[in-house]
């Protein structure tokens, strides 16, 4: 149908649970996405971002907390870095690097470059694989352009290049893509066969959408909807085996009573075999 | 629909109907007699529709004519506070961010439940509606498996598609004309 044609980037049919294989024969594949950006919209990660006690939170204590769960939990989590937090956070980005964390590449400050020029976004792209390679030693793999609790949307934004630019450069993977909720293939021309790989991410299971949204003062708090939604899409994958993935903001989780949620997910995870 | 919009130029109208009547009878192999859409009621009555689905003026499936008093349809009432949009989906209907109500499926599931057993025991009827890609995920999919059991733990509920529903309304229940 002709309308459909910028509404789904596929019509491919998803794997059938009995058809899923995870390495070592695992039941369910479990991934924890920590989101690093400070940006509250499409403009991008600014000074003022940084300047308030929300950022200070989230860059010290909050994030202090959340890897103490981690490791605790013993956890290999993936943070999506903008390449303007790594130039800022040198030290931190190297030290989650060390602790055996995935640092993957989240734009520039990540921007929404939706309306950018081809070349303007290479330059971009480029810019960010090297400043993220300079601060932990090795390019990233992985790609994410997450959503914004500023955005009017909740999928997050790239431009009609941004696929066929990150295959360019070398990247292995999109970390969020909507339209399946096992990885899959993103394909960008279909008769060279040109395509990422992408991975599932998808809002409901994102705390920035359920901890005071859209902003601090004036948002909702539904904490206890988010781990409902959390338990609820968990344990519907652990039975049939798929994939769960969850997407963090440590200024968000990393507070009090939210922290604690997050733990109880965690050891109910520790209690299910094969994970 | 033929493009999810109602055309103003009545040809173009009547155009996108024709299209969507037979692309769904190419598809599988039947025509529908049943739209959820805004078409104008003539048109869709004159094509052969029996039934449309969309407003709730009556908890029970009931009988619009346009405005001309003719033309009448079966309406199978919608309502969104059974649909899964509402609750479930990221700025629908254009909502702006701070209107946004997402929440988690045990809240909805009790919400529907409630709905459900109201209609239960006044013998009557629920239209649900779903978007395959806002229930077709694995959390919301469990919840209605939830429902569902739990609406057939209780004797006499019927699960009818919306023109087994229709048809029995309008043989059991013909409409009588406007001042009757």
């Amino acid at each position: 149908m002709p309308w459909k044609d910028d509404y789904t980037i596929s019509d491919e049919v998803s794997l059938a649970d009995d058809d899923i294989r995870w390495p070592e024969d695992k039941r369910c594949c479990v991934a924890v996405v920590v989101d690093l950006s400070l940006t509250s919209g499409p403009q991008g990660i600014e000074p003022a971002d940084l300047q308030n006690s929300r950022a200070m939170f989230g860059l010290n204590e909050g994030l202090d907390q959340l890897m103490a769960v981690l490791r605790r939990f013993e956890i290999t989590a993936t943070f999506a870095v903008p390449a303007a937090m790594a130039a800022i956070l040198g030290n931190t980005i190297r030290r989650l690097h060390d602790e055996g964390h995935e640092i993957a590449a989240q734009g520039f400050k990540h921007e929404d470059v939706s309306e950018l020029g081809r070349d303007e976004e290479k330059r971009r792209l480029d810019l960010t694989t090297e400043m993220l390679g300079e601060a932990v030693g090795r390019a990233p793999t992985g790609w994410f352009s997450l959503p914004r609790q500023g955005d009017p949307f909740a999928g997050g934004t790239i431009s009609s290049d941004t696929m066929d630019l990150l295959i360019g450069a070398g990247y292995r993977y999109m970390g969020n893509g909507l339209s399946n909720d096992i990885p899959y293939y993103w394909v960008t021309d279909f008769a060279t066969r040109r395509a990422m790989l992408t991975l599932p991410c998808y809002y409901h299971f994102d705390d920035q959408f359920f901890l005071l949204f859209p902003r601090e003062g004036s948002g909702l708090e539904h904490a206890d909807a988010l781990f409902a939604n959390w338990i609820a899409e968990f344990d519907a994958q652990y039975r049939r085996g798929r994939c769960f993935s969850m997407t963090l903001h440590a200024h968000a989780i990393g507070w009090c009573n939210r922290l604690k949620l997050l733990e109880n997910f965690l050891a109910r995870l520790a209690n299910h075999p094969g994970v | 629909m033929w493009e999810h919009r109602v055309p103003k130029e009545p040809d173009l109208e009547r155009d996108h109907l024709d299209k969507s009547t037979a692309a769904l009878a190419k598809t599988v192999g039947r025509r529908p007699f049943g739209s959820r859409s805004r078409y104008s009621q003539a048109l869709l009555a004159n094509q052969g529709y029996i039934y449309n689905s969309h407003g709730s003026a009556h908890h029970l499936p009931y009988y619009m004519t346009d405005d001309g008093g003719e033309n009448w349809l079966l309406n199978l009432p919608f309502h969104y506070a059974i649909d899964d949009a509402m609750f479930f989906s990221f700025a629908w209907q254009s909502s702006d961010n701070a209107s946004q109500r997402i929440t988690d499926p045990d809240r909805v599931l009790e919400l529907w439940w409630a709905a459900f057993e109201q209609q239960y025991r006044q013998g009557g009827y629920l239209n649900i509606c779903l978007h395959p890609f806002v229930s077709g995920r694995a959390l919301r999919i469990a919840m209605l498996e939830r429902l569902i059991a739990r609406m057939k733990t209780l004797p006499g509920v019927w699960f009818p598609t919306c023109e087994a529903v229709a048809r029995h309304c309008l043989e059991n229940f013909p409409p009588h004309g406007r001042d009757s």
